[in-house]
């Protein structure tokens, strides 16, 4: 049975989607857990739709016109914020909702029907081109260098930003990075799970990463794979459901992330229990 | 006297029309080791954020070392108040004290920063703390790891907001003991609320409520800081040794609480 799907195209497709999309989401959304930035990255998300319906409008792959218009939000949700002119949740929810708005409108500007919209509000994982997977093949590629590179940085201002600027870190430029490696990470999930369900798959594998290590490049790394793991997993119970893909896959998501809540509690009290024992034998 | 590190002229600030800080003037030498002490609201930590270039006066004249303070502050050992860190964020203290040898970009950590980290982990007694995670100290344990994140770039000046608040006077003793050992490598600053915990190490004193008063070196016992808090204070601290201030220049009487002090350390 399992043989018989990797003969799909699109389920090979499917495959390689989930392990490209989940290298990026590890590593920003290690990065959106412990910085704190979950609902500017879901607004940065919601914002990137009107790209989505500029793609329509203009007759381009739509993936590839979110790209600046992801950036762009981030850019300007990050700027706005940082001058103090606005705060920063302000900022959040006018994005959010403008740029879901300039989507629409631009839908309707462009003549006929949209057949595959929704595929962009939830995802469809099963019916991702080749040319996407190339698309995704490069956003890794950026995002894997400028964390490389930077890492340091991205870590100093994670953990403090006014000492990091104090030491001598252009704050506000490794800022807007770090949003343009969300807003990247965010075009890359579209296709998998939709502009709407995009956070959670940024943020739930790191969310359960965390609580066992504290090693961020630990939590990095397990991330990656348990993206990858409950990514394939939804994919499958989905196809077998008959459900669909994106949806199942949040809900795996939420599922594993409540069970690791248990885990990382028995784990507690068997710590507590072995040292309570040690303590015993030293009597 | 040594050299100047910190040359403030006639700083002024003002937050949304209110002033907070007027015609400051401050010198901070090479090896001083200095309180500024005023009342909450004073523009203490308004003033530390214009010496490091955080904030820019309305105007006045600032420089670290001859420098602007963007580029002179790498020379400072900075300690906020209560800096906020996330406690849960995943990161050692070894780590956390790593980022404070923080060279450039594209410039990574050498054998000699590894070796500076061990040294003032040593420095603050924290060395069998280096892998614990942040989340597992106590209040003035993580104090010292963040004193040790500042020292470890091995300034020319520890500049520290509060550094005392919220520290058992057990623990401000000790911490007190650190400085007097730190500052014969630099100068040591900060700026407290707190006026039990100025100390006898202490060699000079400022009073700081929008205008600063400097009370210079080894000024006389005692006084009051009434002029600074605007309301009577006394200067006593409890169990802490301890020396009490003149009156600011503005009464030329100044002397006049000598007296009232000597009771109490005699």
């Amino acid at each position: 049975m399992m043989i018989e799907l990797f003969q799909y195209t699109f389920i090979r497709n499917a495959i390689i989607a989930a392990v490209l999309v989940n290298i990026a989401c590890g590593i920003v959304g290690t990065f959106v857990v412990v910085k704190r930035i979950a609902l500017l990255s879901g607004g940065i998300s919601h914002a990137t739709f009107g790209g989505i319906g500029l793609g329509y409008f203009l007759g381009i792959n739509p993936i590839i016109a979110a790209v600046p218009f992801s950036m762009a939000s981030a850019f300007a949700i990050g700027a706005l914020s940082k001058k103090g002119k606005l705060s920063e949740d302000t900022a959040i929810g006018i994005f959010w909702a403008a740029g879901m708005a300039l989507g629409i409108i631009f839908i309707n500007l462009t003549p006929g029907y949209a057949p595959d919209l929704f595929s962009y509000l939830f995802g469809n994982i099963l019916t991702i081109p080749i040319t996407d997977l190339f698309i995704m093949l490069a956003l890794d590629l950026v995002v894997i260098i400028l964390v490389a590179v930077f890492y340091k940085e991205l870590l100093a201002i994670s953990l403090d930003e006014e000492f990091s600027a104090v030491i001598g870190i252009p704050t506000n430029v490794f800022y807007i990075m770090l949003l343009l490696m969300v807003s990247l990470s965010v075009v890359l999930l579209i296709r998998i799970v939709g502009i709407i369900l995009v956070i959670a798959l940024l943020t739930i594998p790191a969310a359960i990463c965390r609580q066992f290590t504290y090693n961020i490049k630990s939590i990095i790394i397990s991330s990656i794979i348990t993206g990858i793991i409950l990514t394939l997993g939804g994919l499958f119970i989905s196809y077998m459901l008959d459900m669909a893909s994106g949806a199942t896959i949040i809900l795996l998501l939420t599922l594993a992330f409540i069970l690791s809540f248990g885990v990382k509690k028995i784990l507690t009290l068997l710590r507590i229990k072995r040292h309570r024992g040690t303590q015993a034998d030293r009597q | 006297m040594g050299r100047e590190i910190v040359d403030l002229k006639n700083i002024y600030f003002s937050y949304n029309g209110d002033p907070v800080l007027e015609d400051i003037n401050l010198k901070i030498m090479e090896n001083d080791f200095m309180a500024i002490i005023g009342p909450n609201g004073g523009g203490k930590t308004t003033l530390i954020k214009i010496i490091l270039g955080l904030i820019k006066p309305l105007k006045g004249y600032i420089r670290i070392m001859g420098e602007a303070p963007e580029k002179g502050r790498r020379l400072i050992g900075y300690l906020q108040q209560h800096p906020g860190l996330d406690m849960r964020f995943p990161i050692s203290v070894y780590d956390v004290v790593l980022m404070g040898r923080y060279g450039g970009m594209a410039h990574g950590y050498t054998p000699g920063d590894r070796e500076a980290v061990q040294k003032a982990l040593i420095t603050m007694g924290i060395s069998k703390l280096s892998s614990r995670h942040i989340g597992m100290l106590s209040g003035g344990q993580l104090q010292r790891v963040l004193i040790a994140r500042a020292i470890v770039r091995e300034p020319l000046l520890l500049l520290m907001d509060e550094p005392l608040a919220s520290i058992d006077p057990e623990m401000q003793r000790s911490i007190y003991e650190l400085f007097a050992k730190l500052r014969k490598k630099m100068a040591i600053v900060f700026v407290t609320h707190d006026i039990g915990a100025i100390s006898i190490y202490i060699e000079k004193v400022a009073c700081l409520n929008r205008r600063l008063f400097y009370h210079g070196l080894k000024e006389g016992s005692l006084g009051k800081l009434e002029k600074a808090y605007g309301c009577p204070v006394e200067a006593i601290a409890h169990g802490v040794p301890h020396r009490v201030l003149k009156k600011h220049f503005e009464d030329p009487g100044g002397q006049s609480g000598n007296s009232k002090m000597h009771n109490r350390d005699k």
